[in-house]
């Protein structure tokens, strides 16, 4: 789930409930809502996001976060650590099917 | 200035709360006010939990408009969801200093000035009319008191969160706890340690310019040099 969201943010500015919604347009809907919270708070303990209370266009001030360059790295290894894993699970599926 | 670029102070944050949370309807706001109460009284920075308040509240908000409830949003365990949270915000130290320091020059201050209101208006009318003897000095316990200040209040924040999300039977429990509690440490207090406390020597004038004194420089100290520090 940080890998998600971090790839979200990478994209744009993005506060709490709009990010929810971007997720399970994307179908992560097995994410409850609330749950992304503690999330965003562990990934801004670890330097990956920050996020800024300000102004919204339309409606009461609103925290916008963004990647850091940490989080731009990290969303990296995120990417190169899935690609593999993904890869191997489409082998092993694979050879599951041809030998059936 | 413009909003968008200045960092908004806690006590706007509380007040935007106050002003959004009108808002809700009952059931919703009952869900989201023991969660406000959970992590108001939790020993973490205060900024942040106002920020999180704020993004919760948004988050309700609108999902309250699109039919969906609190529950819909945080679950049906907002006591683990706020443990988690709080878990994830760093724990001040409980003697976190601008925050002790600010206990202790509060309860200071106050005590020398209630000292001397007691000791120039009370007391002389209790010994008039009943021989009460007035004081010849300054309780030192004040001291003890202002030391452990972070303490006590961590404690009476324990209790709080104690009493959230429980049905009325648990909160009862905890609140007789408290009030034993309370009870024993006052005769504790009174019976054993009381006595053992010095007196410091001092008139009562005398008390009420230290507290004076004091109050000025917690002031000084808190609202002008100081401002911008952090304390809770």
């Amino acid at each position: 789930m940080e890998g998600c969201i971090l790839a979200v943010m990478r994209q744009e500015e993005i506060y709490g409930y709009e990010l929810s919604v971007r997720l399970s347009e994307y179908g992560l809907t097995f994410v409850s809502e609330g749950s992304i919270y503690p999330v965003l708070l562990r990934l801004q303990k670890e330097n990956l996001i920050v996020g800024k209370l300000k102004e919204s266009p339309s409606g009461p001030p609103r925290k916008y976060y963004r990647l850091t360059e940490e989080g731009h790295q990290a969303l990296d290894v995120f990417r190169r650590e899935w690609m593999e894993l993904k890869a191997a699970v489409d082998r092993i599926l694979q050879q599951g099917e041809d030998g059936r | 200035m413009n909003q968008g670029t200045r960092r908004m102070t806690v006590e706007e944050m509380v007040e935007l709360n106050n002003e959004r949370r009108l808002q809700l309807n009952e059931e919703n706001r009952k869900y989201y006010e023991e969660m406000l109460v959970y992590l108001r009284m939790s020993p973490v920075e205060q900024r942040k939990v106002e920020e999180l308040l704020l993004e919760m509240l948004d988050h309700l908000l609108i999902a309250q408009r699109e039919g969906r409830t609190a529950q819909d949003v945080f679950g049906d365990d907002p006591e683990s969801y706020c443990k988690e949270v709080i878990q994830t915000l760093d724990r001040q130290p409980l003697f976190h200093f601008p925050r002790f320091a600010f206990i202790f020059s509060t309860v200071l201050y106050v005590g020398f000035l209630l000292d001397a209101l007691f000791r120039l208006t009370v007391y002389p009318l209790l010994n008039r009319f009943y021989g009460v003897p007035v004081p010849e000095g300054f309780k030192a316990d004040w001291f003890v008191i202002a030391a452990l200040g972070p303490l006590l209040i961590e404690g009476m924040m324990f209790f709080m969160r104690k009493t959230t999300f429980k049905g009325i039977g648990a909160k009862f429990g905890w609140i007789l706890l408290l009030q034993v509690i309370s009870v024993g440490g006052f005769l504790l207090w009174h019976l054993i340690i009381k006595d053992a406390v010095p007196m410091l020597p001092i008139p009562a004038w005398m008390s009420l310019g230290i507290g004076a004194a004091l109050w000025l420089v917690h002031r000084l100290v808190f609202n002008g040099v100081f401002k911008h520090v952090e304390i809770f």
